[in-house]
């Protein structure tokens, strides 16, 4: 079955199509946001809502990209969009905290619980760090650096995910280096004093 | 120095390894899960009375709150007497003059 068949049976909205659909890429799209949000619940969470994302806007996708490319996107944007949601909670409970209401404040490096299971245990905390870390470079330069180091996409593949240049995707990858290297360095400097 | 050096170096290890190498395997009954999520039709529950919307029962809320108003605000206004002649009158007990009259 050609692509543009099988997002015509996507389109009728066939269960079929989407079991089909899910058995293709139900792996693929919990790798990548697994390498945005390091916790196998919560990214589960957001692999199910690229998929009802898929269902509600396969009708606007007019093929200008491979479908992969699209699922990709949207992956992308719903794993950003649960880090933004995470990030905003955790701001909330420290507001609330220092009003004194008891809202218990999470009190770890990481926006959500880094719980790789692919992680060895000794390098857990190394894999917190780096994560936090992530965390604090701009969207542009975190979607790059996360999707060539943490889910070994190649710049081809980013460039068409993000709709950039390769040269781009290059030169946020260089500016997203140079700033964990300076924010890890921040954080080391006690460490190796 | 070699601590600096040590330093940079624990941090481009970090960088360059950053992916984990492994494949995490989604969980079994993902795919169900999300199929059910899908393609099961949100249930209607259907209302005894369909037709007695929020809106209609407000609306009656409202109606049955002014005639009770209206309806203490003319028992109050009347006294005794009237209502006793009213009362005689619907009876036909009083034809000529008024039974407060006979007082």
């Amino acid at each position: 079955m050609s692509e543009s068949d099988f997002i015509q049976n996507l389109r009728e909205g066939t269960r079929e199509a989407y079991a089909q659909l899910l058995e293709q890429y139900q792996q693929k799209v919990f790798h990548t946001s697994m390498s945005f949000v390091p916790n196998k619940e919560d990214a589960e969470d957001v692999a199910q809502e690229v998929f009802v994302e898929v269902y509600r806007s396969i009708h606007k996708f007019k093929g200008g990209s491979k479908l992969s490319t699209w699922i990709y996107r949207i992956t992308v944007n719903k794993s950003l969009e649960f880090l933004r949601r995470k990030n905003t909670k955790k701001r909330f409970a420290f507001v609330q905290s220092i009003f004194g209401n008891d809202v218990p404040l999470d009190k770890t490096a990481f926006f959500t619980e880094v719980n790789h299971p692919g992680v060895l245990l000794e390098r857990k905390e190394d894999h917190a760090v780096l994560m936090s870390a992530i965390n604090k470079l701009p969207d542009a330069q975190r979607v790059v650096f996360t999707l060539h180091k943490i889910d070994d996409k190649s710049y081809k593949e980013i460039s068409e995910i993000t709709e950039k240049s390769i040269s781009s995707v290059e030169s946020l990858m260089f500016r997203a280096k140079r700033n964990l290297q300076k924010i890890l360095g921040e954080f080391y400097k006690n460490r190796f004093q | 120095m070699d601590r600096n050096k040590e330093k940079e170096r624990k941090i481009d290890e970090l960088i360059e390894n950053a992916g984990t190498g492994t494949k995490i395997p989604v969980s079994p009954f993902f795919k169900d899960r999300v199929l059910d999520v899908l393609f099961t039709k949100e249930e209607v529950i259907p209302t005894a009375n369909g037709w007695f919307t929020l809106q209609l029962q407000l609306w009656t809320l409202g109606l049955i709150l002014c005639m009770n108003v209206l309806g203490f605000y003319q028992i109050t206004k009347m006294n005794y007497d009237e209502q006793l002649d009213q009362f005689a009158a619907s009876y036909q007990w009083v034809e000529e003059e008024p039974l407060s009259n006979l007082k």
